[in-house]
């Protein structure tokens, strides 16, 4: 029986780069370490003989010194042999991150355990062959595990009854990670198809790339990303998760789930049917974070219209959320549409007759669609102000 | 409100003067320093300055001529009362007192603040600028003097409550922004001008242009990382191209090298073989030369031999020719000595024979000349004769009288005249006849007897008897003496010039002139004559046959002496017979050259012939001759080298077997040449050596750009530029989300800008159209209906004062750019309408006054300014004109009052009634 931890997609130095605070930035990027040293908690706690990264270390495949030093030291203090595959994002190849000067020298000094896995050939340790199936560049057209297709029988005999484990990172049918803030579209490439596989030959498939923890066969699972670092999205994602992995030659494999994610990622959709509704937006979000601030990330989804004094009651309740919490990711549209009272106090204005004629011409421009009725609306917002406050 | 009257007392220049004004029209004339200006400033200081006060304003009235302190009184109706506001400004003792329907009713500070509520202003207390701050009072209907081109928009401004409520109510318009209107549509304007330039360019500083100028910042700097990004993918795909192209050219170098070294060892072998065949190829051509020129000679000595004989067949029949053909030469030579010895002859024969025929042709000529001579003597006496006679005939008509067809036409006329004078005095003449008398009768002293008859010519006295006594006058009178007087005077002329020429009578003188005309016709003939004989050239034809007869005569003796027994002919005949047997003697020895000279050329010809055959003959034999010996000494040579005939056929046999040995070998080596193909192993060699120099300049070219891409590959892990793009992308973004709400936060504000703008203007016309047209009203007064005006009222004022011609290209003239003219009479009209307007407050009416307000307006223009004022009096207003000359103004039809000294010494005369001085 072999334990070891399957883990992915650490993306270390990701940028958040649609953050702008700067200490909400650092934040968050540190806590893409900080979970490195809870699964270095994990290996003490679950003896694992071995930690398998299914590729991704880096989120990037030119990462600063600072994120190499950090990730090496963090790699180091989990004191068993770290053995990684370089995935689409810290993908193997010419000028990658494994071959850089700096890099081979922290990994010599802070974390002699690791070891990237950069061939398609078996590797083989005291316990367990494994099987490698790296990226060497960011889209990779061809299926990386097409050589295993390729082994013939003979070669894998001499492995003996060491439990055989597949590392690789991909697409499997309609998994992958998904497009977040930071990145751009892309899809067709790093393909991965497991079916095609020879059947019983390898214990276990250590899959990486789709961040949440999902299950594909019995023997073939993404641990996903251990620190969320997106919103969710579709049922099927549990992110925040390492996989302990028991498996012995030819038998089921044992697969738990530990969760090691901090940040709390929510997501939230909302309808302003009327002005009274931003009062039940403020008492959600009270619900949901209470009184925590910089533990929470919000994407807010929002729609539906609010009078010129309603609209003021949201922007201020937005700008004390957006305060609050690391992020919040704003989508949709709060349409400006003046109540009859206001639209009543506007144009009746006898005591100030041209006024009134003016927020009359803005009422008819700001009823239409597209830019001329958008900055009318800002106009009739401006004009609202201008008249409380004169 | 109205102005009745003003009385000044101790006021500057004025001692005591009181001037009563027309309700309507008023003209205060007077030369400069009369006290005009000073007169209606008094009356303003009554009305708007406190009584009570000190300052450079008070000090200002102080009289110059008498003590005491200034007074004025002014009598106004207002409000259908009459009132009477009297001040003594006194400084602080100053007193004010008001009247009311000649009742004192209110006095000091009670005075002034019920004139000040009367007049709806706030009085104006004494102190430091107090005369300007009076001045100010009413400006807009008091047009001190110099302010008359002011721009009246301003005074209009300073009314502008009073008038917007007056014209609201005018036109009806209950519609006026309010105080709050106006600053929100300030806030928005100086917003709007804060974010655009006039161009509606984003203002520098202002959100927008920050907006903008962040984003263009970003977006560059983006740029830079993506270049960055894009220069490592591409290092990494140099690399990887360089890898792939180190490896290719590799590979292909393992295998084309072994190539090149077989193909180098084939061409070698190659090399060998050619030289063999080239040497073998050399001794065969060597071998064949030698046996082409042995068989050559071979043919040689056989040729000569043959033609050696065939020379010798021709020249033996030559021989014979030639002696032939010598023998003949000789013989024509001979024959052409024979007939040029006869030709010589026959050429001498005929030169005697023309010298015989020359002489007789001189004899024959000379004959000739002698005949000719005889003619032409008999010609010249002809000639003779003939001029002898006309000189007679000169001498007898110079014997004659010098008379003229024209003298005898005078002659015969003088004389019928003479003629007829002397028939009129016949017939003038009386006769008398005594045919019976008892009485003596005398007649011209004589007696006449009985019967007598006497003709009475002249006057002649009858006397019969003693008592009678008669004086007969024939002709009447006088005639009778003048036609004797002038038959006298014709005979007289007529005897003077017969006389002169030696005549008698005009008979002899015709007779005479008939013999000059036969004369003179005599001397034309013979002188036709003598020019038809023509004298000169009978003469010089004489003189001509003269000179040839002597010369003919020097040719015969010449010739005579050459020809041997030549018989001189004695006659004509003679000489011409001769001369005829000369020629034809002459013309047969001239005959016999031509034969012998005939006979010569022919032997030439055939001496000729005979000799340049010979020779032909003699020169082609030697030719032949001088062949035949050297073919005889070249066949000999050949003979003793290449041996006779047998010996050269065996030699020949010989070389060519030989020959074809050496050929068979040349062709064996070619063939081994052929299937190595030298040719194509060459190009082998070149092609695989070209592509191993290919290869290797890839791999090391692959080397380098392998080196080059690692280097740019190499990172110091300072900065992650994949990373980099990732946050310059969200700040680009987020500038483009801050730009666009900046650009609609500012597009909002000038929407609300323009909206405001839109919305005053369309109110502020609503009401300035009412007052613009009473300007118009009165501008047509003095313009017609050319001239529109234009005010609007913007952002609370009164402002764009501009005139329109209308159907002119020049478009609006605003007020400032007019003439000085131009900009008076525009105020004016404007200061009228204004009154007009405010005087609904004033029961209907407004004083205003224009003190000299029109400098600048010509005389003419002056006059249409009447029409003007004259309607500003006919709508109510009393308009008050201070002038120096009043004269202008003639046809306003005001009341006049004339300042001539400084204390009541003014003439006042009422509206249309004449001035008095």
């Amino acid at each position: 029986m072999t334990t070891f931890i399957h883990t992915a997609d650490w993306q270390l130095g990701k940028p958040f780069a649609r953050v702008e605070d700067f200490s909400k930035k650092a934040r968050l990027q540190q806590e893409r370490i900080l979970v490195l040293q809870r699964i270095a908690e994990a290996v003490i706690e679950y003896q694992p003989e071995f930690v398998l990264v299914a590729g991704d270390v880096f989120d990037s495949s030119t990462p600063t010194k600072h994120t190499v030093a950090a990730a090496c030291g963090a790699i180091g203090a989990m004191r068993v042999p770290v053995y990684a595959i370089p995935g689409n994002h810290d993908h193997g190849g010419p000028g990658c991150i494994w071959e850089q000067p700096f890099f081979v020298r922290e990994r010599q000094a802070l974390a002699p355990n690791l070891v990237v896995l950069t061939a398609s050939d078996p590797f083989e340790t005291d316990q367990i062959v494994l099987f490698p199936c790296p990226l060497l560049r960011r889209h990779e057209s061809a299926d990386p595990t097409v050589w295993l297709r390729l082994i013939r029988h003979d070669e894998l005999s001499r492995f003996g009854s060491k439990p055989r484990v597949v590392l690789a990172h991909g697409s499997v049918q309609g998994f992958g990670s998904p497009v977040d803030d930071d990145e751009s579209i892309e899809g067709g490439t790093n393909q991965i198809d497991l079916s095609r596989l020879p059947h019983g030959v390898f214990d276990y498939i250590a899959l990486g790339d789709w961040h949440g923890t999902k299950r594909i066969t019995d023997n073939a699972w993404y641990s996903g990303t251990p620190e969320r670092d997106r919103f969710p999205k579709g049922d099927s994602n549990e992110p925040g998760h390492i996989l302990i992995v028991r498996t012995e030659r030819g038998l089921p494999v044992d697969v738990e789930r530990i969760r090691t994610a901090r940040l709390n990622w929510h997501e939230l959709s909302f309808h302003f049917a009327e002005d009274r509704a931003v009062e039940e937006l403020q008492q959600r979000l009270q619900e949901m974070f209470g009184l925590r601030t910089n533990e929470d990330l919000l994407r807010l989804d929002v729609s539906g219209s609010l009078g010129l004094i309603a609209r003021d009651r949201f922007d201020e309740l937005l700008e004390s959320v957006d305060a609050r919490l690391l992020r919040v990711k704003l989508s949709g549209e709060v349409k400006v549409a003046p109540t009859s009272g206001e639209i009543e106090s506007f144009t009746m204005r006898t005591a100030d007759p041209v006024t009134s004629r003016v927020a009359r011409e803005l009422l008819v421009l700001a009823s239409g669609n597209g830019e001329e009725a958008d900055v009318a609306r800002i106009a009739l917002r401006q004009l609202h102000a201008a008249c409380h406050s004169t | 409100m109205r102005l009745n009257s003003i009385t000044v007392r101790n006021y500057r220049i004025h001692r005591d003067r009181t001037v009563q004004l027309d309700p309507s029209l008023t003209l205060i004339g007077g030369p400069n320093e009369a006290g005009k200006s000073t007169l209606v400033e008094a009356a303003h200081r009554a009305l708007f300055l406190k009584a009570k006060g000190t300052g450079e304003a008070y000090k200002a009235m102080t009289s110059r001529i008498a003590d005491g302190h200034p007074e004025v009184e002014v009598e106004f109706s207002a409000g259908g009362q009459t009132y009477r506001i009297f001040k003594k400004f006194s400084g602080n003792n100053g007193v004010a007192r008001l009247s009311v329907n000649n009742v004192p009713k209110f006095q000091g500070e009670e005075a002034e603040a019920e004139l000040a509520s009367i007049l709806g202003i706030e009085a104006v207390s004494g102190g430091r600028g107090a005369g300007d701050r009076a001045a100010l009072q009413w400006a807009h209907l008091w047009v001190w003097q110099g302010q008359s081109g002011d721009n009246p928009a301003a005074h209009a401004t300073a009314q502008q409550e009073l008038l917007l409520s007056r014209l609201q109510y005018g036109s009806g318009a209950v519609v006026l922004q309010s105080d709050r209107d106006a600053q929100i549509a300030q806030r928005f304007s100086d917003l709007d001008s804060e974010n655009f330039t006039a161009r509606k360019v984003a203002k520098r500083g202002s959100n927008l242009a920050e907006a903008e100028r962040i984003l263009k910042e970003i977006e560059a700097a983006r740029t830079q990382v993506a270049e960055r990004c894009t220069s490592l993918e591409q290092a990494i795909k140099d690399f990887q191209a360089a890898d792939s192209a180190h490896r290719d050219s590799t590979t292909a170098l393992n295998s084309l090298k072994p190539q090149l070294a077989v193909a180098r060892s084939e061409l070698r072998k190659a090399e060998e073989l050619s030289r063999q065949a080239e040497s073998l190829h050399d001794a065969c051509k060597r071998a064949k030369r030698e046996l082409d020129e042995f068989v050559k000679d071979h043919t040689t000595i056989n040729d000569l031999r043959e033609s050696l004989f065939a020379l010798q067949d021709k020249l033996s029949p030559l021989t014979l020719q030639k002696a032939e053909l010598e023998r003949a030469a000789i013989d024509a030579e001979h024959e052409y000595g024979k007939t040029d010895k006869a030709h010589d002859e026959s050429v001498s024969e005929t030169a005697k024979q023309r010298l015989t025929e020359e002489l007789a042709r001189a004899v024959v000529d000379r004959f000739n000349t002698e005949e000719e001579m005889t003619l032409c003597q008999r010609r010249r006496n002809d000639i003779k004769d003939i001029r002898d006679r006309i000189e007679r005939l000169e001498h007898d008509k110079s014997q004659l009288p010098e008379l003229s067809k024209a003298k005898i036409e005078r002659f015969r006329e003088t004389e019928q005249r003479r003629t007829a004078a002397e028939a009129a005095l016949g017939a003038m003449a009386t006769g008398v006849e005594l045919v019976c008398t008892d009485q003596r009768v005398v007649l011209a002293g004589c007696d006449l007897n009985q019967g007598e008859v006497r003709v009475l010519s002249e006057p002649t006295e009858i006397l019969i008897g003693t008592a009678v006594r008669l004086m007969l006058r024939p002709g009447g009178g006088e005639n009778l003496a003048n036609a004797r007087e002038e038959l006298r005077a014709l005979e007289n002329d007529l005897m003077t010039e017969l006389g002169s020429l030696g005549l008698a009578t005009v008979t002899d003188a015709e007779r005479q002139f008939a013999d000059l005309e036969k004369l003179t016709r005599d001397l034309k003939a013979d002188r036709k004559s003598l020019n038809s004989l023509d004298p000169d050239s009978v003469e010089t034809r004489f003189e001509k046959l003269n000179k040839q007869y002597g010369q003919l005569t020097g040719q015969i003796t010449r010739l005579a002496s050459l020809v041997e027994s030549f018989i001189m002919p004695v006659g004509q005949d003679d000489a011409e017979d001769l001369w005829r047997k000369c020629q034809r003697e002459l013309d047969a020895a001239d005959t016999k050259v031509e034969i012998t000279k005939g006979l010569k050329d022919l032997a030439r010809t055939t001496w000729q012939t005979a000799s340049t055959s010979f020779s032909n003959l003699q020169s082609r034999m030697r030719d032949k001759e001088e062949q035949a010996e050297k073919d005889r000494i070249r066949l000999q040579q050949l003979e003793a080298t290449h041996g006779d005939h047998t010996a050269r056929t065996t030699t020949i046999a010989i070389r060519k077997e030989s020959l074809e040995r050496e050929e068979q070998s040349h062709r064996d080596v070619l063939g081994k040449i052929a299937s190595l193909d030298p040719g194509g192993l060459k190009d082998l060699e070149t092609r695989l050596e070209r592509s191993v120099a290919g290869n290797d300049l890839s791999v090391k070219s692959a080397e380098i750009s392998r080196e080059v891409a690692r280097h740019k590959l190499t990172n110091d892990g300072s900065v992650d530029p994949y990373v980099e793009l990732k946050l310059a992308d969200s700040r680009l973004e987020n500038a483009r989300d801050r730009f666009r709400s900046a650009d609609r936060a500012a597009r909002a504000v000038s929407l609300l800008n323009a909206l405001f703008q839109q919305e005053q203007k369309s109110l502020a016309e609503q009401f300035t159209q009412p007052f613009v047209r009473k300007i118009g009203d009165y501008l047509r007064r003095m313009f017609g209906h050319s001239i529109d005006v234009r005010l609007q009222f913007e952002k609370s004022e009164f402002a764009g004062l501009e005139l329109v011609r209308k159907n002119s290209q020049t478009g609006a003239i605003e007020f400032d750019t007019l003439s000085a003219g131009a900009r008076e009479q525009l105020a004016a009209a404007v200061r009228l309408a204004m009154a007009e307007i405010l005087a609904e407050g004033h029961d209907g009416c407004l004083p205003v006054i224009f003190d000299d307000a029109f400098a600048y307006s010509d005389p003419e223009r002056v006059q249409s300014l009447q029409g003007m004022l004259d309607l500003a009096a006919s709508r109510g207003l009393q308009v008050i004109v201070l002038t120096c000359n009043p004269t202008d103004y003639a046809a306003l039809g005001a009341k006049q009052i004339l300042l001539i000294g400084s204390g009541g010494t003014e003439s006042q005369r009422a509206r249309n009634a004449p001035p008095e001085t």
